[in-house]
This record gives C-alpha cells, sequence and structure tokens, in this order.
C-alpha cells in the first residue's frame, strides 16, 4: 500500500503524468486493482449494486409490505401459498459521477499507512469499473476549494481509460469546500444519476448538507463515503508532539493525552453530524476507514447496500 | 544546615526547564487535517492544561531540588522531633582522665581534646536529654549526672577535668556509668587518649559485660596522630622506711626508664632534700630498660625533709619527679651507768665510752662495714655511721639523776648498784619506751637483784623473766675459758655475723666469735613469765636467748619492760673476765645493741603513697588523745580520725589524690608535757613506666566483644551519632520519601486522562477523573464538552 501511495504522488505531477511510463504503470496499476475488485464482486454474491425488474431471474425473497404485487411469484403462491417475490437482475443505464476530493487534507496519511486520496482513488476508480462492467455511464469530477475537474458521464469502455487518467492526474490541492464544490458540481450534472461523494468531509457540516440537499432536490441518487484516516480516527500520539493544521496556519504544541478525549469527542460528533445529515436526507453514508483494504471495504458496502435495497 | 559544597548541584534545577525547551525544538511536527478538533479540544481545555503543565514544571523543578537537598545532607534542628528525634537520651560520658592524658602533642594534652570532643557532642543534645559525666582517673568519680538543662552545670564540670597522677580505671569509669537504669536510649563514650597502660584493665577478662547490651558504646580515640613519644621516666618508690637519723646515711634508689629512643639515652639525676642539691648522678640509659642506681644521702638536720628526684624535663614532664620524705630522728642519746671509784683499766665505762665513741674499722670481721646494703637485707649502716648518730654520756651510778635518765634514749647499766630511786626513774623510762641493756659487772659477787630494778615494789610477780646468775668459771685457769657456741644471727645484734649464705633466721654457730674466750660469766637465770593479773602480754612473753656458751648457760637475752627493750648480758665487759672489749665483734654488738633498743618514736606515718592510697599513721599509748590533722600540698588542714588499738591509735588519711607533700601534725592532748609532733609523707605519681604505646582499633574492639564498638578518630563529628545525640536530624531520608511522592505526583499529572464530558454515562467516577474535575474547578473549567 506504501508503494501504491508512492507511486501515486509521483504521478500526480499533471497531464504529462499519463504519458510518463511510471504515471501508466501507475494508471495500468489502478485499472488492474478495479477490475480485480469488480470481477471479484461480479463473480460473488452480489453481482450488481442495484436490483430492479429484468428478464433474467435472479433469485425469491419473502414477500414484504412495501413490495410492488407485480413482483409477486404467483406460481410460486399458487404451490406454496406462500407468498415469494422474484427477483431480475436489472438492466439499467445509469449515470453514476463520482466526485472525488483533492483538497490537501485528502493527502494525510497515518505512519505507514495510505493517504486518504490515494485510497480515494482506488476506490474511484473501483466505482467507475463497475458502473461501466453494467453498461452505466460513469463519470469523475475533482474538487478542493472548487471543482478542479470534470469527466462527464459515458458509458464508451475506453472512457475509463480517461478516467483513469484523470485520477491519475489529482494532487492535493488547497483548502476544502465540499459545500460550494456540491452546488457547482449540482449545475453540471443535469441528468438525474447516481452521485457518489469521495471525501474526508473536513468543512463545515451545515454547508456540506446544503450541497447534498441540493443534489437531492436534483433527484440524483447520493452515497457518501467518509474517507478517514485511523489516526484521526484514534489521536495515537502519545508524546507532546507540535500539530500543524494541513489547510491552515495553525500549529499547536501540545501533550496529545491532555487532549485526545476532548478531540476524539469532537471528532465523533463531527462524523455523527455528517451521518446525521445524510440519514435526514436519505443519502447513503458509509464511514471508510483507510486502514480498511478497499476491496474489503466494497464488499461490504455492497453487500450491506443489496440488503438494503434488494 | 547544608553542605554548601552540594549547593554547586542548585543549577540543575533549571534542568526540567531546559529539556522542555530542548524538547521543543526537537518536537516532532504532525501535519493534522483534523487540526479544528484538536484546536477545539485544546481551547476548552487550556487552562487547566497550562494549570496542569505548570503543575508538571513545577514539579520536576522541585524534584529536581529536592534531589539536591537529598545530596548535601541536610539536618534540622527545631523540628527534630518531626523526624523521630523527640525522645529524651541517656548519654554518659567516660573521661579517661589517666596521667597519659597531660601528654602534650600537637600543641595540647588528651585530656584538652578530650573536653573538646565531649563539649562538641554535648553541644548537640537536648536540654532533656539525661547527662552523665563520669571522669575516669585511678579511681571514677561521677561529675554531672542529671538532665543536662542550659548545659552550663555540664561545661563547669567539664572544665574541672584535670589528669590524674596514675593510670585510669577505665573499667571501673564504665561501671560507674552504667550504673542505675538507663533514662532512655543509652549511649556511653569512652574519650580516651588509648593507652596501653589505661586500657591493660579493660584488656582483662571480665565476669560481666563492661557494657550493657542495650547500650550503644562510642570509643572516641582522642590520641594524637603523632604516637611516637620520646619519654624518660623516674620509676618506682622512694626511700623505704629506714627511721634516718641526723648523719646517718640513707640509702636512695633511683630507677629511671627510657622509652621511644633508638639509641642509649644519657641523662642526670638530681637529688634535692628541702631545695638543697646533695647529690648528682649521670645516668645512661639503655632504650627500653629499667635502670638502677644507689646512693647515699645524709640527713643534715632533724624534722621532716622534703627530697625530689629529678631528671631532666622532657616531652612528658609529669614523671620526671619523685617525692620523697625523710623524717629524720635527732641522735640517740646514751646514758652509760657504771660503778664509782673504779680503776680505769677495770673500768667497763670506758670500754663502752670508746666503743660507742670512737668505733674503729671493723671490716675485717664484718660485711657491713663497708657501707654496702646486702642484698634483700634492710641497710643497717655501719658501725661508724650508728656511732655518729650517738650522744654518749657516762655516770656514776652514785651521781646519776632524774634529768639524765630522762633524757637517755639508751642506757648501758653496768653492775647495778642504783639505790632504789634510781631505779624508779630508771624503769620509769624503760617503761616509756627507752632501752636498757644490763650488763654483769666484774667487781660484785653474787647474782644482781634485777628484781629490784626491774619492779616496782621488788615483787617477784613483776620481776623480769630472767636474771643474772652467781659467776661461774675461774679467770686464773685459761683452760678453763669458755667461749660462744651459739649466736641468734638472725637478730639484729648479731645479724651482721651472719655467714654468707646463711638464713636469715638461722642461729648457727659463728665463726666471727672464734676467738672470744670468756673466763668467768654470770649466767643468765631464765624464769616463767609471770600470769600475774594487770601485767602487759608484752611482760609475760619469756626471754628470748640471743647466745649460749659452749656450757650451754645463757649469756645474752632479750626481753621486754613496758615499751622498753631490755638486754640482759652476762658477759662483763672488763678485759679480766673475758677478751670481749678487745675482741673485733664488740664494737658492732655494742651499736647495734644500741640500735636495737633505743626507743620506738612516738609515731610513725606512712613515707609515701601513691594517689588515692590511705596514708596511715600510728601513734603510741601516750598519744592515745592526741589531735591528728593532715596538711596538704596546698596548705589545707584535715583532721585526721584515730582509732585506739593495743599497742596504740591509728589513724589514716584517705584523700591522697593529690601528688605532693604532705604533712602530719599531731597536737599532744591538753594538758600533756609532750611536744607536738610533725611527720612528713609525700604522694606520687603512679608511674609504672616510661614507654607510650597506643592500642590499635582491634584490641579496643577486642576489650569490648562481642560488644559492638563504634570508634571514632580524634574527632566526635560524626554524622549519624549526631544523628542519634541531637535533636538535629539528618531528613535526606524524608526527601528521598518526598523525592518518590513527586515522582508519583508528576506520573498521575503527566499520564491524566482530560475529564469525560458530564452525561457521558459510565459508573462512579476515578480518583483520576476527580481530580481532573477538581483541576477543572480549580481553573474554572467544569469540562463539560457540551458547555464549551
Amino acid at each position: 500500500m506504501a508503494s501504491q501511495s508512492s507511486d501515486m504522488r509521483s504521478a500526480a505531477g499533471g497531464v504529462e503524468a499519463i504519458t510518463d511510463p511510471r504515471g501508466l504503470a501507475l494508471v495500468a496499476r489502478m485499472e488492474l486493482v478495479a477490475r480485480t475488485a469488480v470481477e471479484g464482486l461480479l463473480s460473488g454474491m452480489h453481482p450488481s449494486p442495484y436490483f430492479g425488474s429484468s428478464v433474467e431471474y435472479a433469485d425469491h425473497r419473502p414477500y414484504t409490505h412495501s413490495d410492488e404485487l407485480r413482483m409477486l411469484d404467483w406460481k410460486l403462491l399458487a404451490k406454496t401459498d406462500k407468498y415469494f417475490v422474484k427477483l431480475y437482475e436489472e438492466e439499467t443505464n445509469t449515470r453514476i459521477t463520482v466526485i472525488l476530493d483533492t483538497s490537501r487534507s485528502m493527502a494525510f496519511a497515518s505512519d505507514g499507512g495510505i493517504t486518504k486520496l490515494d485510497y480515494g482513488r482506488f476506490l474511484a476508480a473501483a466505482l467507475c469499473h463497475l458502473a461501466l462492467k453494467q453498461n452505466d455511464a460513469a463519470g469523475l469530477a475533482t474538487f478542493d476549494k472548487g471543482v478542479r475537474s470534470y469527466v462527464p458521464p459515458r458509458s464508451a469502455g475506453k472512457h475509463f481509460r480517461h478516467i483513469l487518467a484523470d485520477l491519475a492526474q489529482a494532487s492535493p490541492g488547497t483548502d476544502t469546500a465540499v459545500g460550494p464544490a456540491l452546488k457547482e458540481l449540482a449545475a453540471r450534472v443535469p441528468k438525474r444519476g447516481i452521485v457518489v461523494l469521495i471525501s474526508d468531509l473536513l468543512d463545515d457540516p451545515a454547508s456540506i448538507a446544503d450541497g447534498l440537499s441540493l443534489l437531492k432536490y436534483l433527484r440524483h441518487d447520493l452515497i457518501v463515503f467518509h474517507l478517514v484516516d485511523p489516526a484521526e480516527q484514534s489521536f495515537p500520539w502519545e508524546k507532546v508532539t507540535r500539530f500543524r493544521d494541513m489547510e491552515g496556519e495553525g500549529r499547536l504544541v501540545v501533550n496529545p493525552r491532555q487532549v485526545r478525549a476532548t478531540y476524539l469527542e469532537r471528532f465523533a460528533r463531527f462524523q455523527d453530524s455528517i451521518r446525521s445529515a445524510c440519514l435526514e436526507r436519505s443519502i447513503g453514508y458509509e464511514l471508510t476507514s483507510t486502514g480498511t483494504p478497499y476491496a474489503d471495504m466494497l464488499s461490504t458496502y455492497l453487500g450491506r447496500r443489496s440488503r438494503l435495497t434488494g | 544546615m547544608l553542605n554548601p559544597l552540594l549547593l554547586w548541584f542548585l543549577p540543575l534545577a533549571a534542568l526540567p526547564v531546559l529539556l522542555h525547551l530542548l524538547n521543543l525544538y526537537r518536537l516532532r511536527e504532525v501535519e493534522l487535517p483534523t487540526y479544528r478538533f484538536l484546536m477545539e479540544g485544546y481551547v476548552q481545555q487550556r487552562r487547566r492544561i497550562r494549570l496542569v503543565e505548570w503543575l508538571l514544571m513545577l514539579l520536576r523543578t522541585a524534584i529536581v531540588l529536592l534531589a539536591v537537598w537529598a545530596l548535601s545532607r541536610p539536618v534540622v534542628e527545631r523540628f527534630g522531633s518531626l523526624f523521630g528525634g523527640g525522645r529524651s537520651r541517656d548519654v554518659a560520658f567516660v573521661v579517661d582522665a589517666g596521667m597519659t592524658t597531660g601528654l602534650v602533642q600537637e600543641g595540647t594534652t588528651a585530656l584538652h581534646r578530650s573536653r573538646e570532643a565531649v563539649r562538641a557532642a554535648a553541644f548537640r543534645l537536648q536540654p532533656s536529654d539525661f547527662v552523665t559525666l563520669v571522669r575516669a582517673g585511678m579511681e571514677p568519680k561521677v561529675l554531672y549526672r542529671a538532665a543536662l538543662g542550659d548545659g552550663k552545670r555540664f561545661a563547669a564540670e567539664l572544665e574541672t577535668l584535670e589528669p590524674d597522677p596514675g593510670t585510669a580505671d577505665l573499667a571501673a569509669g564504665l561501671a560507674e556509668a552504667t550504673a542505675g537504669p538507663p533514662r532512655g536510649p543509652r549511649t556511653v563514650w569512652l574519650v580516651s587518649d588509648c593507652e596501653r597502660r589505661g586500657w591493660r584493665r579493660l584488656a582483662e577478662p571480665a565476669p560481666a559485660p563492661r557494657v550493657p547490651e542495650d547500650t550503644q558504646l562510642v570509643v572516641l580515640d582522642v590520641a594524637a596522630t603523632a604516637t611516637s613519644v620520646r619519654n624518660v621516666a623516674v620509676l618506682g618508690d622512694p626511700p623505704r622506711s629506714q627511721r634516718p637519723v641526723v648523719g646517718l646515711p640513707v640509702e636512695l634508689t633511683i630507677r629511671v626508664e627510657a622509652s621511644g629512643h633508638d639509641l642509649p639515652v644519657e641523662t642526670k639525676a638530681t637529688v634535692r632534700l628541702d631545695d638543697d642539691i646533695v647529690a648528682q648522678v649521670p645516668i645512661v640509659l639503655p632504650p627500653g630498660r629499667v635502670t638502677t642506681h644507689t646512693l647515699a644521702i645524709v640527713p643534715p638536720r632533724a624534722g621532716v625533709l622534703q627530697g625530689r628526684v629529678e631528671i631532666p624535663a622532657d616531652s612528658f614532664p609529669e614523671d620526671d619527679t619523685l617525692l620523697f620524705v625523710l623524717n629524720v630522728e635527732p641522735r640517740v642519746g646514751v646514758l652509760v651507768i657504771a660503778p664509782p671509784g673504779l680503776e680505769p683499766i677495770f673500768d667497763p665505762a670506758l670500754f663502752l665510752r670508746a666503743a660507742l665513741d670512737s668505733p674503729r674499722e671493723t671490716a675485717a670481721a664484718t660485711r657491713e662495714d663497708t657501707g654496702a646494703a646486702r642484698p634483700g637485707q634492710p641497710p643497717a649502716g655501719g658501725a661508724e655511721e650508728i656511732a655518729r648518730s650517738l650522744d654518749v654520756t657516762v655516770a656514776r651510778s652514785d651521781s646519776v639523776d632524774e634529768k639524765k635518765l630522762r633524757a637517755a634514749d639508751v642506757i648501758f647499766l653496768v653492775e647495778h648498784r642504783l639505790d632504789g630511786a634510781r631505779l624508779k626513774w630508771l624503769r620509769e623510762r624503760v617503761e616509756a619506751g627507752a632501752g636498757l641493756v644490763v650488763i654483769a659487772g666484774s667487781h660484785k659477787h653474787g647474782s644482781d637483784d634485777l628484781r629490784g630494778l626491774l619492779s616496782s615494789d621488788g615483787k617477784q610477780a613483776d620481776s623480769l623473766p630472767l636474771g643474772l646468775g652467781k659467776p661461774v668459771g675461774n679467770v686464773d685457769d685459761e683452760t678453763a675459758a669458755r667461749s660462744l657456741a651459739t649466736v641468734d644471727v638472725s637478730h639484729p645484734i648479731f645479724a651482721a655475723f651472719r655467714p654468707i649464705g646463711a638464713t636469715a633466721n638461722a642461729a648457727a654457730e659463728a665463726s666471727a666469735f672464734d676467738t672470744l674466750r670468756v673466763f668467768r660469766h654470770e649466767p643468765l637465770e631464765l624464769h616463767a613469765p609471770s600470769d600475774a593479773a594487770g601485767d602487759t602480754a608484752r611482760r609475760r612473753q619469756p626471754a628470748l636467748v640471743l647466745a649460749r656458751l659452749d656450757d650451754g648457760s645463757a649469756v645474752v637475752a632479750e626481753t621486754r619492760l613496758g615499751r622498753g627493750r631490755v638486754i640482759v648480758s652476762g658477759l662483763p665487759v672488763t678485759p679480766d673476765w673475758s677478751n670481749l672489749p678487745v675482741h673485733p665483734s664488740f664494737v658492732p654488738i655494742m651499736l647495734r645493741m644500741v640500735q636495737h633498743v633505743r626507743p620506738e618514736p612516738p609515731a610513725v606515718a606512712v613515707e609515701s603513697v601513691h594517689p588515692y592510697e590511705p596514708a596511715p599513721i600510728r601513734l603510741n599509748d601516750a598519744w592515745r588523745r592526741a589531735v591528728v590533722q593532715a596538711i596538704g600540698p596546698a596548705g589545707g588542714r584535715r583532721p585526721i580520725e584515730t582509732v585506739a588499738g593495743d599497742d596504740g591509735v591509728t589513724g589514716a588519711l584517705d584523700d591522697t589524690r593529690t601528688v605532693g607533700f604532705y604533712e602530719f601534725d599531731v597536737e599532744p592532748p591538753a594538758g600533756s608535757t609532750i611536744s607536738p609532733l610533725r611527720l612528713g609523707m609525700s604522694v606520687n605519681r603512679d608511674v609504672e613506666t616510661a614507654a607510650f604505646e597506643h592500642v590499635p582499633a582491634a584490641e579496643v574492639a577486642a576489650a569490648f566483644a562481642p560488644h559492638p564498638v563504634m570508634q571514632l578518630s580524634s574527632t566526635a563529628e560524626d554524622p549519624t551519632l549526631h544523628a542519634q545525640l541531637t535533636g538535629r536530624r539528618e531528613i535526606w531520608r524524608w526527601l528521598i520519601f518526598g523525592l518518590f511522592g513527586l515522582f508519583g505526583l508528576e506520573f498521575l499529572l503527566s499520564t491524566l486522562r482530560p475529564p469525560a464530558p458530564v452525561g457521558a454515562g459510565g459508573p462512579a467516577r476515578s480518583w483520576s477523573q476527580r481530580i481532573n474535575d477538581w483541576l477543572a474547578r480549580a481553573v474554572g473549567n467544569t469540562g463539560d464538552a457540551a458547555s464549551a
């Protein structure tokens, strides 16, 4: 993972990075990683994150109150006198837009870990590959204080290479302004689709909520991957340390043991506020630790997602 | 009280600050995206954190200060009771006051150093401490035994310490110090110069431990570091009692020893009598050996003569002088009473006077005429010396008066022809102590009636146990001459004729009398002693025969009459009856008879004692009611209590602590015609040896084994003992405890977690949380996150 991070940092030099052999190697690696993750998923129990009406039978499940009656398997009802719903693999042309935070705070990585930006890059690549694999259109947007790049959703197979190139060029930018960036992107993503936000969300929760509300208002299906580093979650430092704000000029020499509890409490409260904002707006929220391998994280998430939507 | 040198470590107190600054410089820097949450927490906790940080810095500085303080061995005086020093102690100081502690080394005496050490130790005691000060001299003396109080009286008693004139009895001093129950934790300080002569008795096995088990014993050696002492000492006893008489030589033996020298030492002994130099003797002293030198001194006058034997002063002058006293008696008055009207050739007075007044050299016949003393025998002096001490007077029996009789010390009565009155005077004089020599005469025939002479009423009951019988022998028949067959050479009269090698008590034939011929003599008649009531035991004793002729008849015998000695001789001193008047033995025999029968002195006092020895004085019956006073060296008078006995009264002076000359002043009872008496006596230092030898520490410890001994050298400055002795307490142990406490507090504060938000749930708050709450309240911050 460390090598991935270093590779990614070295490749994050701009457009030239794509033509650079190392940049190409990074793109190839990213593609490989994404395919491995997604194909692994497809061959498992969750081939697709979305289930709906389709011609291809998938499975049965017990009927529940909110299920449409047309989904009932009448034949099975006649045979068994039990209510089951027949599941089919859905065929969609959904637009998936992955929004990746490339602010400076995303460059943070605890000792021996992967930066949140790298983690987000791999996660974004995997999701785009998964979407394209399902013949959906996949697009990518990056932002920090504002939108830095935008690749509109396409369903063409080679579009994935464009996305990868854009991901490779993403580098830590300036301060985070999630809310304004989401509002700006809301104007750029005109059609209804799925919007996946990958960010550490280190911004004003109210501003973030406003941005998310706007996208929700545009009837986008929103999924938020809230990236956190394990060190941010546990605040593991013990000795007196000089802390510097990654997105500001603040410096503070403090004994971590003196402030750990307050920090963790504040951080947990922040996460709760983000989670609450998402849940209030029926936005999918996934707290993602960069300490968890993205394959495992993705598998877990998709499994849970399928249960929720299935 | 601190060790000022260790205060140089005080700058270490800045170490925590320096380390803090250094750590700030070397701090790890972390870029934190979630900085704002940290900042929010910090702002909320800032006052509490700063307080904790300040406390931590203070604690760490205090830890360093405390460590430096503890290293400096601080002691407290005023609050020693807080550190276990409040209990009263029982401290005994046994100060060696032996003679050797007067030795001046390095500018001071050992006793001076002892005083300083005791003063330094006592200075640290508390007023409530029970203190005992024992002067361990030849006899121990408790100078102080009470609570210390303000210490002034103790200090005053301490100043009175002076070296004793003899060897200290340290064992007795320790016993005195530990007598009685302890008044608290007891410590006994034995302050000594550790000289071997003083520690010899301590080294002897003791039947019981010298120090109780629960007593801490401290031996403080105050000996100087330079232990080699070159010393020459006058040893030994002063001249023995010899009844010195004016003009008679007195033998004086000088014993001198040198120590600390590698080569023989040449010195000079000076003898003074009443400050007049009477003799000077050069002496060569081999190192480590005692040299004895004998000389004779002649008392120039009667009375008390104070003498000194001195050698040049050295590093230890106390043993360079020996004091002695001669109670010199006046010349002996001899009265020869002979019959009147005799031809000079047959006048025994002539021969007697010649023998007593003009003694001849009889060296060929007697060994002691050389003046040399026989080894092991009291010096008797030569005939010439004896003769010089005599005042001889001749009186006829019809003209002798009472005055002459009463003035005579020894009376020769030849051919007794005294009338009744003179016999009475004679008898009274003899009974008063005068000596009497009765010699047979050649001009009367028949037994001398000694009963009339020696009894007041002529009764047989009062007579002597001997008398003179009828003359036997024929002066015209030389072949019938007798000779002395048996002579008691153990008797002082004939002791000079004892053959070499014969025992002192032998009654053997004396070759010196081989040429003595007796043609006619009056054999002694020995009577059984009278048992009549009223007789003294002395008068009932049988006569002692001193010489017999070859026919077995006794011719010389001795008896007593009252306090006087009586010698009766059946050998006339005229040349017609024997050749005795011209025999070489005649003069020495006569002189020794005088010497032997002369009156005993009315009072006899010991002439020299060691310190603390009682000095006895004995008076005869005539002085039974006399008043006796002793006059000390300083002139002080002290009455002497006397006790009556069979033959007089006896008293003793028991206060002989001071070296010097003493006198007994004997005042006769009121109304008595006896003249007052004055006798001298000297007290000398008890000098056993001239050597100074320091006892090593191992022997000191062995003297008290298995009792533990803490040995200090030269100084009483021992911090451990100070802590035990004084209210001052070393508190470094407490500081170490405090240090650990600070360490714990520092650990607690440095690991302190911030307070959990109120309402966060959970069981009862832990102690650390409570401390946090307290800190938060102290800084006005409740720690409630919700309120921040």
